[in-house]
């Protein structure tokens, strides 16, 4: 069934954060000011590729309104940082790598103060020659970047010996896959206010996917112990990954530290276009090769990353793009070679599909590619070499037995989209045409075209992975829920609170949902890698049965019922659903004051409990209320508020869990054990007089178990598809020379309510193998992987044409017309 | 920081430009001058903002033409029910400019002055005249002949524009036998909306009933190019029979005269290629289209 408002019924809710965010009223954490702030700027390298010589910082110290200009040597930690290797320095000594890399930083009364004291601030360079791409990186001669290289990380993975396999192939494809470097253009721009306070703590406001990592990164660079670092995260205004590594945090607190006041940065459009983060740029060669059935006998695969200045996640995002260009399919040999390389381009990172998205860009290529040259239907060929339910994992390791290939190949051939196509097949003539307006505007082709997704969650082997949460009795009777995961647009928030609700029986008004703090929530890992919905689903689940029982014990206790004609529900504890139920009868709101009064002044024989009273044997009427006679007048009722609870309880009632995101039982980093697969069918149009493409209808079947909370499974979908809308299209972080060609958002250009007009259906499959509990797998990435491949594959089938590089361009497309 | 003047009359507005000389500028909308200081260009020391000045403001029909102040917003260009209906192609272009905020501050005026407008092929084809204050007096030019003048400069007009006027068709006598107009405007840019152009080209064609070429008017912009009449390729034109033939030679002539400027992002092949196609195809659709109508 398709996934939309109508379908969903009730458990389609306006999300807690949602009022605020439309109305404007929500202030982010770069909204936020304190009294007698000051101003911070970083001041950043024009050049790729320099050697300093000298900075003379002391005319901008001498400017009135300046109060600190801080240089390498005012770090008084580790001088680096990166969530995986700490190579990027916090403020560069000798030598700048990149146009966005730091070489001080300055905290002045306002922001025209702190603009001319970076004017002020003289650093002399050397210009170094420039390693502008991959290529020219591994050249011989090539200028080194780093003291061991310009390889930040090469990874393999081999399996039989596909030159010998090769040989027996009656067809083999070879293509070279060009990746362009998307940006995550998030709306609210990196910055934070940071805060020294009384007693000598630090307090961070900035975004960020990890408070905890960013407080660790923090106290290496300030040399403050970790608990001094308080970070407050969430609301994020977008992060797509852009904002799980530092970025102005470590200015930020070192200023604030070093003037003892309050210091806000916020960097604008091009200062974030310049030092951000964004997605590796890949060249990724592929040479596959099938026998006469189109069963593949050879998959060889040649990855080549362009990283950037320093490491970050580099490797991680290299060993997840290895994994990923194997994906579901079964191959006879395999042999991938991947090599992430530093150049003086901007920093790679993190992003949204975390390598995968150029991967199955390739991957699904080939697959469209292997099925022409064996004149096979192209979804065909894929259901003829696609993975079984019991299949190990693409490196050979064990992974949860899963379906979710084959229900998602299922579903896509089911779709009327894909139908529509295979009766275009076999129609004799097909016509490719749409008309505009009255005639048929000729130049017009549409075409329908899919791709393949399969998605790995969490870290991956080797990576440490926690989970866990937090659920307490707070002592003003609020059910207060703390978990380590960040609120980034996503709707973490609306995800939490419709389980809190499902699982448990509570109502918005009973919860305080608390995150984004490092001094109360527990550490549960980054809210990455469609991790977050899995880890809470988990958690959740492992802190009822403690929770709800103690909950349920101790209001048992002071109503002198036994525990098993109570349970957990709106505004507190009530008499047993099953009676109710069983009796036909609806449950009312029962006087919340009265039961309160009640309860407080503990005359329980005040409180009309005689339907349950009456039962006699409390477990009978749980286990067998059909069969048990009670009294007519039974009704549910609200017996107990928490607020009353919360105040008589002798001890508070908390729970907590801490556990590990489930991992393969396999010696390769980065493997994974969870996976979501997904399908996405298109149909695009092309303008052959302007090379031009335009998506009409979308189709995406995605099998990823329960549908935690529909709103946030459509946005994540429809918003990761036009992601990847933007990434077939028009996004592409030029760079030329080591600058940004384009600086903002006039030249680098997102997808608009125009461009990503169109239908767009979403499939959720929720159905998991029997047994299978690691409950609804995350689906934050997989909407923005599939559409890149699909939209070519599209292409293909309006004009006959494969392309192999993103964003397409419109001239290898476009035609001289006919005119008849 | 800019001095900014509030000159109340075109005059004044000329005597401040003529002090500051090159020091004085003036605004209009601001949204195109904004663009130029984000990326880089110096603020000029003085800002003549011309919005007061009556001359500038307000739409008149007057002796067949009609007249458009040069503060007209790009969004009442877009609106306009007039405009609308004499001029679809103005209309068109107005649309296809950035997005409603600055439909609502940029002007028409400013966007003939910077040159690079999306506006100016739909007034070329259109048969633009353009009344300038030049300090001593009134000047009356083609917006053909201004942009011809101009030989590819970027550099500000130092006259003051104070409006557009466009020549009101006639209604035709006799419905049905007389000639055919077909007309187009398209702009191509690297998305659906919001976005600068790559390309734009405009065509208006006046046909005999038989479909020979009786006026032509073809212009082509975008991007950084200085908007063109393209001259020689309505010299194939008039005249002539429309036919296949005769459009698969406009499409070569097309080609060969288009002047695009290429950036980072397109090619000056992909620019030259698209403006012919858009053009020569646009042309001989509509006119299959009227035909068979
Ligand atoms: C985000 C964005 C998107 C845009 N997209 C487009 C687009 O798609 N297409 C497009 O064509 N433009 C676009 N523009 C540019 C601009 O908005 C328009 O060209 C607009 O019409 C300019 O008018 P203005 O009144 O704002 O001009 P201003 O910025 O005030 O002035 C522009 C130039 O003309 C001069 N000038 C202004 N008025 C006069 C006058 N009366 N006489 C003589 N000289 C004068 C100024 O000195 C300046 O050199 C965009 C701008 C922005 C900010």
């Amino acid at each position: 069934m398709l996934l939309n408002r109508q379908s969903s019924g009730e458990r389609w809710r306006a999300r807690p954060d949602g009022p605020g965010k439309v109305t404007g009223a929500l202030a982010y954490l770069t909204d936020r000011t304190a009294p007698d702030m000051l101003i911070g700027r970083v001041l950043r390298s024009p050049h790729p590729h320099a050697a300093i010589l000298a900075i003379h910082a002391e005319k901008a110290r001498a400017l009135p309104g300046v109060h600190a200009v801080l240089t390498y040597r005012d770090v008084p930690g580790l001088n680096g940082y990166g969530i995986a290797v700490q190579d990027q320095p916090v403020l560069c000594v000798d030598r700048v790598r990149y146009v966005g890399d730091a070489v001080a930083a300055v905290a002045a009364d306002t922001d025209a103060i702190a603009d001319q004291a970076l004017s002020l601030i003289e650093v002399e360079y050397r210009l170094l020659p420039i390693v502008e791409s991959p290529a020219a990186a591994l050249a011989d001669g090539a200028p080194l970047l780093h003291g061991d290289g310009n390889i930040l990380h090469r990874t393999d993975y081999k399996r039989g010996d596909v030159d010998v396999a090769f040989a027996s192939c009656t067809h083999i494809v070879e293509e070279v896959y060009d990746s362009p470097r998307q940006m995550h253009t998030y709306m609210e721009t990196e910055g934070g206010l940071f805060v020294p306070e009384k007693d000598g703590r630090l307090t961070v406001h900035s975004p960020t996917q990890h408070g905890f990592m960013d407080r660790l990164q923090l106290s290496r660079i300030t040399g403050m112990p970790e608990e001094r670092i308080r970070i407050l995260s969430s609301p994020i205004g977008g992060s797509f990954g852009g904002k799980d590594e530092l970025n102005v945090q470590p200015y930020g607190a070192l200023l604030a530290l070093k003037t003892n006041r309050p210091v806000k940065i916020h960097n604008s459009r091009k200062e974030s276009v310049r030092a951000g983060l964004k997605r590796h740029p890949m060249v990724i060669a592929m040479k596959t090769g099938i026998d006469a059935n189109g069963a593949i006998l050879a998959h060889q695969v040649k990855i080549t990353a362009d990283t950037g200045p320093y490491a970050t996640l580099g490797a991680e995002v290299l060993n997840f793009a290895t994994e990923h260009a194997l994906g579901p399919y079964r191959y006879g040999s395999v042999e991938v070679d991947s090599v992430s390389v530093y150049t003086n381009n901007g920093m790679s990172g993190e992003f949204r599909g975390f390598g995968g998205n150029q991967a199955i860009f390739a991957l699904e290529g080939q697959m469209d590619r292997l099925a022409d040259a064996c004149g096979m239907d192209p979804w065909d060929f894929r259901l003829r070499n696609m993975r079984e339910s019991d299949a190990p994992g693409p490196f050979g390791q064990p992974i949860a037995p899963t379906n979710g290939a084959k229900q998602a190949w299922d579903a896509l051939e089911a779709s009327s989209l894909w139908q529509e196509r295979r009766q275009n097949e076999s129609a004799a003539t097909v016509l490719r045409s749409e008309s505009s307006g009255g005639m048929k505007a000729p130049w017009l082709k549409t075409g329908i075209g899919a791709a393949f997704i399969m998605h790995g969650s969490g870290l991956g082997v080797g990576i440490p992975d926690p989970g866990g949460g937090r659920i307490k009795l707070a002592p003003d009777g609020k059910i207060e829920v703390q978990f380590g995961y960040e609120e980034c647009g996503q709707g973490l928030l609306a995800s939490l609170e419709l389980m809190l609700i499902e699982q448990f029986g509570f109502a918005p008004e009973d919860l305080r949902l608390v995150i984004g703090d490092t001094d109360v929530v527990p550490n549960s890992g980054s809210t990455t890698a469609s991790r977050a919905t899995t880890m809470m689903w988990k958690s959740l689940q492992r802190l009822r049965p403690g929770f709800q029982k103690e909950l349920l014990a101790a209001a048992a206790a002071l109503l002198g019922l036994p525990e098993e004609l109570l349970r957990l529900g709106r505004g507190g504890i009530w008499n047993s659903r099953a009676i109710g139920e069983n009796r036909g009868n609806r449950g009312r709101e029962a006087d919340v004051e009265y039961a309160d009064l009640a309860a407080a002044a503990g005359d329980m024989a005040g409180i009309d409990i005689s339907g349950i009273a009456d039962t006699g044997s409390g477990n009978a009427a749980c286990k067998h209320g059909a069969d048990v006679d009670v009294t007519e007048d039974t009704e549910e009722r609200l017996l107990l508020t928490y607020r009353a609870l919360a105040g008589k309880t002798p001890r508070p009632i908390v729970a907590e869990t801490s556990f590990a995101f489930p991992a393969s039982p396999f010696p390769r980093t980065g493997a994974h054990y969870l996976y979501t697969f997904a399908a996405v069918a298109v149909k695009a149009e092309v303008n052959t007089l302007t090379g031009r493409v335009r998506v009409l209808e979308q189709y995406h079947a995605v099998a990823a178990g329960p549908v935690v909370n529909p709103q946030g499974y459509l946005g994540q979908i429809e918003g990761g598809s036009i992601m990847a809308l933007g990434y077939a299209l028009t996004e592409e972080a030029l760079m030329q020379q080591g600058q940004y060609a384009t600086s903002n958002l006039d030249t680098y250009l997102i997808p608009t309510i125009a461009d990503a007009a169109g239908e767009m259906a979403i499939e959720p499959i929720e159905e998991l193998p029997e047994g299978d509990n690691y409950g609804p797998r995350g689906i934050g990435e997989i909407g923005s992987v599939g559409l890149a491949p699909a939209i070519l594959a599209a292409v293909h089938d309006a004009t006959g044409k494969r392309l192999n590089r993103l964003p397409i361009d419109p001239l290898q497309l476009a035609e001289r017309p006919a005119f008849t | 920081m800019s001095v900014i003047w509030h000159p109340q009359d075109a005059a004044e507005a000329i005597r401040l430009k003529e002090t500051f000389g090159a020091e004085g500028r003036f605004i209009s909308g601001g949204t195109w001058l904004s663009v130029q200081w984000e990326n880089g260009a110096p603020r000029p020391g003085h800002l003549i903002d011309v919005s007061a000045i009556p001359a500038m403001r307000g739409i008149a029909v007057q002796s067949k033409a009609l007249t458009l102040g040069a503060m007209t917003p790009l969004s009442v260009a877009r609106r306009d029910p007039l405009i609308g209906k004499s001029f679809p192609l103005l209309r068109e272009a107005a649309r296809s400019i950035a997005a409603p905020s600055i439909r609502n501050l940029g002007t028409i005026g400013g966007n003939i002055a910077c040159k690079t407008g999306d506006l100016l092929p739909a007034l070329l084809v259109c048969d633009a005249e353009l009344n300038w204050h030049d300090g001593h007096r009134l000047i009356t030019e083609s917006a053909s002949d201004w942009l011809n003048g101009t030989r590819g400069e970027t550099k500000p007009p130092d006259g003051l524009l104070l409006q557009v006027k466009l020549a009101l068709k006639e209604t035709p006598m006799f419905e049905g036998a007389a000639e055919r107009v077909i007309e187009g405007y398209h702009k191509i840019g690297r998305r659906e909306a919001f976005t600068p152009s790559v390309v734009t080209a405009a065509y208006r064609a006046v046909l005999s009933p038989e479909g020979v070429v009786q006026s032509i008017r073809l212009a082509a912009g975008g991007g950084l190019m200085i908007p063109q009449r393209l001259t020689e390729s309505e010299s194939l034109l008039i005249g002539r029979m429309m036919s296949p033939k005769l459009m698969e030679r406009l499409y070569e002539v097309i080609l060969r005269e288009v002047q695009p400027r290429q950036d980072a992002f397109v090619s000056c092949e992909y620019r030259k290629q698209t403006t012919a196609a858009v053009m020569s195809a646009g042309l001989w659709q509509t006119y299959r289209e009227a035909a068979s109508a």
